[in-house]
């Protein structure tokens, strides 16, 4: 199983840690890609709220994709990886973003869980893109934080 | 804050700190209050629909919070005092306990909210009892996880 998940995650280990993200590890652009992932996860449910174009959400889902990578790129996969795979001063900036994202995940899962279900009676398709939307949010919350602390990439070597 | 609310915090901080409390400390004991906890907050939706009335629900919420503020002071109410009331090593067990009930109280939180509002139309009793337990668990989660981890105080020493 372990053999399984490593090999699953492999790609990803090698991602997280690829030279292909040096360019984004100062502060301000983790900031900005915090802020696109956001707006990228919200943007689906509100596209599909106000025009339920199919070719525009099949963008809008590959758009978060892309802003999902970015964002993992940029904090060096920190969130993602298994603690067995970070120093500890990345298990503490992990855990300190997790304790700073829970009580607004749960805020957002409540209000978001509540207009699923209210939609679900009405519009099983437009409940099921807000779901995705929330999930998305939720998911990506820890991150969000990190990228918002973790100082640029020079700083923290010195 | 103001120095008044610190002391408060405090002498608060230092009342459940106290050895009267150390029956609580020991982690058989944490982890039996864990699952009593679970047991006592899972059982208010059922017992709602089983008795239709609040009275009930009100009953085991107040049962739930006795265990809860229990199991805050077992674990010295590490995943509640703030920063400056914790040591590095106390700040690193609550962070961690945040980790791990992010997940967990993400789902709960998305997936009763959403049962909830579906419930609230038909039945109104169902919708609060699935609430309180909701509140319940989210509120106390860090602190359950931090209560099945923690080693006995012996071992820590």
């Amino acid at each position: 199983m372990a053999n399984v998940a490593r090999i699953i995650c492999a790609p990803f280990f090698a991602l997280a840690r690829s030279p292909a993200f040096d360019g984004v590890q100062q502060r301000t652009l983790r900031r900005w890609l915090a802020s696109y992932y956001v707006v990228a996860a919200m943007a689906m449910p509100l596209v599909f709220w106000s025009s339920r174009n199919d070719v525009a959400l099949v963008l809008l889902g590959f758009n978060f994709l892309v802003a999902a990578v970015l964002l993992a790129g940029s904090i060096r996969g920190l969130t993602d990886l298994p603690t067995r795979h970070l120093d500890e001063y990345q298990v503490q900036l992990r855990n300190d973003a997790f304790r700073h994202a829970y009580w607004l995940a749960v805020i957002l899962g409540l209000a978001g869980g509540w207009l699923v279900g209210e939609l679900w009676g009405s519009d099983q398709d437009l409940a099921f893109w807000y779901a995705l939307g929330i999930f998305g949010l939720l998911a990506g919350l820890p991150s969000v934080a990190v990228a918002w602390q973790m100082p640029d990439e020079d700083l923290e070597d010195e | 804050m103001t120095t008044e609310g610190n002391s408060l915090i405090r002498s608060f901080s230092d009342y459940i700190e106290g050895p009267r409390f150390d029956g609580l400390r020991g982690r058989d004991v944490r982890r039996r209050l864990v699952v009593s906890f679970y047991l006592v907050v899972l059982v208010i939706p059922p017992v709602a629909i089983w008795s239709g009335s609040d009275v009930s629900s009100l009953l085991l919420l107040a049962i739930s919070m006795l265990i809860g503020m229990a199991l805050g002071i077992a674990v010295r109410g590490i995943a509640d005092k703030p920063d400056g009331y914790l040591d590095e090593r106390q700040l690193q067990l609550r962070n961690a306990a945040y980790f791990r009930a992010y997940w967990i109280c993400a789902v709960i939180a998305v997936a009763s909210a959403a049962g909830m509002a579906r419930v609230w139309q038909h039945d109104q009793v169902l919708g609060y009892a699935v609430f309180v337990s909701l509140v319940m668990l989210i509120t106390v989660q860090p602190t359950l996880m931090l209560a099945w981890v923690l080693p006995d105080d012996d071992d820590e020493d």
